[in-house]
């Protein structure tokens, strides 16, 4: 009966507490509250003993030391003229495609995912450099935000991940093999990307402005000159990673100093810059890392109402077809994303999700791959999505608009999580090239 | 806030100078953290090519980055970078805007006192029976649970500080997230 | 209905600690379903690390939680008995520690308002590594991973170059060569397909983690008095249950490595093994300082089992 009820109480409230406009991080935690307390007739002194004991421990830990270090990396870069260099790089490359320099955000974002394991930082990252630019040049900001949002979680699907490296030791499965296993669908899906975009592009040229001529083969020996302390940075980093030199954890220290060393040759270093850099990346870190924290709250209030118990004994009783198991899965993840942060939901259905996978005859590296690419949706789905408070944060838009602007890029990675179903070796023929 | 701060009364432009310069010094003090942190791994990887370790490196990065997002909590939201859904508040007339404002204020500084006082049996708890952090160099634990005490106080004292000045000079408004 | 309580587990069930959990749980779920509920909360569902249980369950904020006693340490020294190098050599003498280290631990969870209900072993942690450690000279400038402090120390001592990385770096630092070696046991080595990098696991017993199940004190009593008594008999009937499964488990780990191709020593190198317990001496000697007269009665006890 209780368990009946709650999912019911929880998502009421979730939309009403983040709806009247709660700071995000604080109104997790009130709905946890709410519900513990009036579902669960839990004491406020246990909820208040559970939640400050998550507060206090959460956020210790070594990968999450990651995060402000890679966005400092990037704010260190968009203050050099390095923004301008990547983007001036990629774009005789993005202009022969139709929709032009649009196509920046998604090859940027798959660029900068293969040293970054984490896709708020990805999208504002990237963001940071092509956000004001495609709006200076006058192409169409709906598109143009809507791709980033959709490009940034790339940076959990193209190794390194933070999650697919918590799925791997969660499931028991070869992180190597995991790491092999999502590079070929990040590719896939930037290829979608940036086919929707010629595509809208082609039929509406009033939403990218004519960039000239064809860019010569000057030109593109330009770009890559351009590019090359990018690319030596990109270098940097992940040579330190596959050399050993340095953890993926570690490679985001490296990358700061690679920034520094890179900004410092290019005679554009300043402690000034160095400080207003590290401000900035103090912020945007404390935002994501306290979100960490209070959506494990919620995860942990979902749990004691046994909330995935309940949804596991319905799985059980309905006994699906395995494509039936998957698609519902897929419904169930996509409603779940919408509320809670993609490692709470790897943490909190993979008891409930894997034996049925394993069950149905289903590959645990595929649906390793599978689930980071649905969590990758819940970063861009309303009201509780990573990626569109950063995107919010970087445009100033209204939430609604944000919204709207990743909604096509949503339906592509659904569209992307259907191929895969269908097409599994999209994703097995690497590690399975690795294992023989 | 700037401007808010010249319509506020005398009383309150004091505690709000306060809590400001505190969340300033709090800050910093995360600046300097994530600045060793950082320089703390590099000597680590140094360090390892030549078969060595720090041997701190373990305690420094687990622990900095959440004692540096406890102390920029408060500095973070006074300069509207904490995140939050701003559709319906968009959508209604000033009043109901007002009222909204009002309840999530309320709603957010009981929130943090609450949680505060919870944080501090943590802290209690460690300080009073001399619980040990235990890495290669064992030291008291309350060295570490002092952190998220003193950040939630903050944030606690500047949504406090967003309170009275709704309440006294109604104004809602709230400088653009910037990222 | 009856009361309802949670279990909370930081691992998954698959581990040691969440197969005795499981096991106490259908037990009691059997013999007293109609008064007693517990669920299960693996994977750490709850929210908390394995370290954050002890304060949880005296606050009431969970029931009951299965906890690695060695993350106990900061709060009484005594509980690191379990991680003393080379204490234990079989799972047998494991057993033995448990029976006479439990009553201690029991002492503990009752000042602060709990009650230890049963404990489980995790399978021994011996050496995984590219060269087999055939030699003293094989230590030497090992780069293997250590897991706290005090097989830092121990690995340092030994003449290897131990480093600390984060459990979900050691697959990449092991695919490119950064690490030699790590400490940990066979199914956790298997865990992570370590025969993709490695070849070699010779088996240390260089000691048994070990796992302390305990409920909160008010919660315990206040249930009907033949429940108490039946949930203190399933403990032990799940104390006997974990030192035997742990045979299999370990036994498991042994045969998936062997089948992946790894060679698996199960009897190190005399001279070797000489070595890492000598190297271990000052651990076991900080700890009798820090833990006194306890830590020395305790060990005495513990030697006079084993004879
Ligand atoms: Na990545
Ligand atoms: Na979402």
């Amino acid at each position: 009966m209780e368990a009946a009820i709650a999912p019911v109480v929880l998502i009421s409230l979730i939309f009403l507490v983040l709806g009247m406009g709660v700071w995000v991080f604080l109104g997790l935690v009130m709905v946890a509250l709410l519900s513990l307390h009036f579902v669960m007739d839990f004491s406020f002194a246990r909820i208040g003993s559970i939640t400050s004991t998550i507060f206090a421990s959460k956020m210790v830990s070594w990968e999450l030391a990651a995060i402000p270090l890679f966005i400092l990396m990037g704010d260190i870069i968009v203050r050099t003229d390095m923004s301008r260099r990547l983007f001036q790089g990629i774009s005789p490359f993005a202009r022969l495609l139709p929709g032009g320099l649009l196509h920046t955000n998604v090859l940027g974002c798959t660029m900068f995912a293969a040293v970054c394991g984490s896709s708020p930082a990805t999208a504002a990252t990237i963001g940071k450099i092509t956000i004001p630019e495609l709006k200076a040049r006058g192409y169409d900001h709906q598109l143009s935000s809507g791709s980033l949002a959709g490009a940034g979680t790339f940076g959990l699907l193209i190794p390194p991940s933070i999650s697919l490296v918590i799925y791997g030791i969660s499931a028991n499965v070869s992180i190597a093999k995991l790491f092999m296993a999502g590079i070929v669908p990040g590719i896939v899906l930037a290829i979608m990307y940036s086919a929707y975009i010629a595509i809208r592009c082609k039929m509406n040229p009033a939403l990218a402005p004519s960039e000239g001529a064809r860019p010569t083969l000057r030109e593109f020996a330009q770009g890559i000159w351009i590019l090359a302390p990018m690319i030596l940075l990109m270098g940097f980093v992940l040579g330190t990673i596959y050399t050993g030199i340095a953890t993926p954890s570690e490679a985001a220290a490296m990358g700061v100093m690679g920034s520094i060393l890179i900004t410092a040759a290019s005679r554009q270093f300043s402690l000034r810059l160095f400080l207003d850099a590290l401000r900035s990346a103090l912020r945007v870190s404390a935002m994501i890392t306290i979100l960490i924290a209070s959506s494990a709250v919620l995860s942990a209030a979902i749990a004691y109402m046994h909330v995935p118990q309940t949804i596991s004994d319905m799985f059980v009783q309905m006994n699906l077809q395995p494509w039936m198991l998957i698609a519902v899965l897929l419904v169930f993840y996509i409603i779940l994303g919408m509320f809670i942060d993609g490692i709470s939901i790897i943490v909190m259905t993979l008891p409930i999700a894997f034996p049925l996978i394993v069950n149905a005859g289903f590959d645990p590296i595929w649906f390793g791959v599978f689930l980071v690419l649905v969590i990758e949706m819940s970063a861009i789905t309303p009201p509780v999505g990573l990626n569109l408070f950063v995107l919010q944060g970087l445009t100033g838009d209204s939430f609604t608009r944000t919204i709207r602007a990743a909604f096509p890029f949503f339906l592509l990675l659904v569209l992307g999580a259907i191929i895969m179903s269908v097409f599994p070796q999209i994703i097995l023929f690497l590690p399975e090239l690795m294992s023989r | 806030m700037k401007t808010a701060a010249k319509t506020d009364p005398k009383w309150l432009h004091v505690i709000s100078r306060f809590s400001h310069g505190l969340n300033l010094i709090a800050a910093t003090f995360a600046a300097v953290l994530v600045t060793v942190m950082l320089l703390t791994i590099v000597l680590e990887v140094v360090l390892r090519l030549f078969s060595r370790s720090t041997y701190m490196a373990d305690a420094i990065v687990a622990n900095g980055l959440s004692i540096a997002t406890f102390m920029t909590l408060a500095w973070a939201m006074e300069s509207g970078s904490m995140i939050r859904v701003n559709i319906v508040q968009q959508m209604v007339n000033d009043r109901i805007r007002y009222v909204m404002e009002l309840i999530c204020t309320a709603a957010a500084a009981a929130l943090t006192g609450w949680l505060w006082y919870y944080i501090y049996l943590i802290f209690e708890r460690s300080f009073n029976r001399g619980s040990l952090a235990t890495y290669m160099i064992s030291f008291p634990k309350w060295y570490l649970d002092i952190f998220p005490v003193i950040g939630l106080a903050l944030l606690f004292l500047h949504i406090c500080v967003r309170l009275l000045r709704l309440i006294f000079v109604g104004d809602t408004t709230e400088r653009a997230l910037e990222i | 209905a009856g009361t309802k309580w949670d279990f909370a587990d930081e691992y998954v069930a698959s581990l040691m600690p969440g197969r005795a959990a499981n096991f106490f749980i259908s037990r009691v779920n059997e013999r007293f379903g109609d008064q007693l509920e517990v669920v299960y909360q693996g994977g750490g569902a709850l929210g908390y690390k394995s370290a954050d249980h002890f304060d949880a369950v005296e606050t009431g904020a969970v029931q009951a939680a299965t906890t690695l006693v060695t993350q106990l340490n900061g709060i009484n020294p005594l509980f690191n008995v379990s991680n003393l190098p080379f204490l234990v050599k079989s799972i047998e003498e494991s057993r033995l520690l448990w029976d006479t280290a439990s009553p201690y631990y029991g002492d503990i969870f009752e000042e602060y308002g709990q009650v230890l209900l049963f404990g489980s072993p995790s399978p021994p942690a011996g050496i995984h590594s590219k060269n087999p450690i055939d030699s003293v000279e094989a230590l030497r400038g090992l780069r293997i991973r250590t897991f706290d402090s005090i097989s830092t120390r121990t690995m340092a001592n030994a003449g290897c170059a131990p480093l600390q990385i984060a459990w979900t770096d050691v697959v990449p630092q092991l695919s490119t060569g950064a690490l030699d070696a790590m400490l940990t046991s066979a199914d956790g080595g298997a865990s992570i397909s370590c025969w993709d990098y490695l070849s070699n696991f010779t088996l240390f017993f260089y000691s048994l983690a070990s796992y302390c199940a305990h409920v909160n004190r008010d919660a315990f009593e206040a249930l009907p008095p033949e429940v108490q008594e039946g949930l203190r008999e399933i403990g032990q009937e799940t104390v006997d249950f974990a030192w035997t499964e742990v045979i299999e488990v370990l036994n498991a780990g042994l045969a998936t490595l062997e089948e992946h191709g790894m060679n698996v020593q199960r009897e190190p190198n005399p001279a070797a093994f000489a070595q890492l317990q000598s190297a271990g001496n000052d651990a076991r000697t900080e700890w009798l300082s820090t833990t006194g007269d306890a830590g020395a009665a305790l060990l005495a006890d513990f030697e006079a089992k084993v004879g």
